[in-house]
């Protein structure tokens, strides 16, 4: 398990132009990332493709990239995930049906575990996009609040806010769908 | 663990949960990541030959002004003045023109004596005009023509005023004999004026821009007043 030391000094490597330490930094995060844009986009394929462009846009930007102590390299990764998931939607008009999300359990690493949170799916899925996003980003990626604002561009405030009211707005789905021990 | 100010047994009851949904999807992780190096290394190579010709267009600009230089200090060394067009590759409109004037400028900073300087100084006048020769030929007439009339005036006008200068200076030490061959300089100056001012009138007679043939027109005042300046220099004798 790699620190952010550990993985500072691989950016460091990588920005003078070592692909190789960049492939240990795709080795470290692809799997966050990846579950990120999967849960987003709910296609396999386009979540492979994009997971793809966002590590191409990783390395192509790295010269640009500033560390700072309010968040960390992962951060920045995310950040790119979220924009270009935006950039793929605005070029698409697909909806989110039910049909798609029970697919989904089939890439899931343990499905039967997957399987024991679909009514927590079903509800979030009913949330609108940036709820569930600052849910996702928050409580399941484990981004601090600093980290949530710089991932989807948004203030501290903001972030705490939207957070709040997603909750809320997520225990009220669960409550009406039966899950009032929550 | 996450925390809201909002908190509230309820609210942490939720966010464990949520903290517990953490599922790994399956995915082509090595599939990925060798069609991922491929593009990286795809893109290096990319940048490196962007930076090699970018590299190459600078060593190519600075030999090309080295090169310059180089070739009309040794040909102005060697007292041939009429080699340095064949050494001018450039004309005005060219890209590589102003790189020319620079080589030009470099030369003038070169450690010559003062007489080598000032035929230097009229072979630059001298190539000037062929510029001129250059533009009533092959361009229309318009704002670059009536730009290196300026740059051919200014040229003049300095080579004279510092050749009269010059010759005064080797005059008033009693260095008569390197005045007498400042002279021969300035005779050329004249000459060369006056053949500036018969090309400048040829452009002025083809332009129809107003605004442009009144340019032109103070252009050859200039011209003719650098000239009589020649003249004027070519006159004093100081003993």
């Amino acid at each position: 398990m790699i620190d952010e030391i550990g993985v500072q000094r691989l950016v460091k490597e990588s920005v003078l132009g070592d692909r190789e330490s960049f492939g240990k930094i795709y080795d470290i995060f692809s799997d966050k990332i990846f579950n990120f844009i999967l849960y987003r986009v709910r296609n396999k394929q386009t979540a492979e493709d994009i997971l793809q462009t966002v590590f191409l846009k990783a390395w192509n930007n790295l010269p640009k990239y500033s560390p700072t102590n309010r968040a960390k390299f992962s951060t920045w990764l995310f950040q790119i995930a979220n924009f270009t998931v935006i950039d793929y939607w605005r070029t698409k008009k697909d909806t989110i049906e039910i049909d798609k999300l029970e697919n989904l359990s089939q890439f899931a690493v343990e499905p039967k575990l997957y399987e024991n949170y679909k009514f927590l799916w079903g509800a979030l899925e009913q949330l609108p996009s940036d709820y569930q996003l600052v849910l996702r980003l928050r409580f399941i990626d484990d981004l601090s609040v600093t980290e949530a604002a710089w991932a989807m561009n948004r203030s501290e405030v903001g972030i705490r806010v939207l957070q709040h009211r997603a909750l809320k707005a997520l225990r009220n789905i669960l409550i009406k769908n039966g899950h009032d021990n929550l | 663990m996450a925390m809201t100010i909002f908190n509230s047994k309820k609210t942490e009851k939720l966010t464990n949960i949520l903290n517990k949904a953490r599922f790994n999807f399956s995915y082509d992780k090595n599939g990925i990541r060798n069609r991922l190096m491929i593009n990286t290394e795809e893109h290096q190579m990319s940048m490196a030959e962007q930076k090699l010709r970018e590299l190459a267009h600078k060593s190519f600009v600075r030999k090309h002004k080295i090169a310059t230089a180089l070739c009309l200090f040794l040909l102005i060394a060697a007292g041939s003045g009429a080699a340095l067009a064949e050494a001018d590759i450039s004309k005005p409109g060219d890209k590589l023109h102003s790189f020319d004037q620079l080589g030009e400028q470099l030369l003038l900073k070169l450690p010559l004596t003062g007489s080598q300087k000032a035929k230097m100084r009229a072979n630059i006048v001298d190539e000037r005009n062929k510029e001129l020769d250059y533009l009533i030929q092959i361009m229309p007439p318009g704002t670059i023509a009536t730009q290196a009339v300026k740059e051919s005036q200014e040229s003049l006008s300095s080579a004279i005023e510092k050749t009269t200068f010059l010759k005064n200076n080797f005059a008033s030490q009693g260095k008569q004999a390197q005045a007498d061959k400042i002279d021969e300089v300035l005779k050329r100056l004249q000459i060369l004026a006056q053949e500036q001012e018969i090309k400048v009138q040829g452009m002025l007679e083809k332009e129809e821009n107003r605004e442009l043939k009144r340019q032109l027109e103070d252009q050859i005042k200039e011209i003719r007043s650098a000239g009589e300046r020649a003249g004027e220099g070519l006159k004093n004798n100081p003993r």
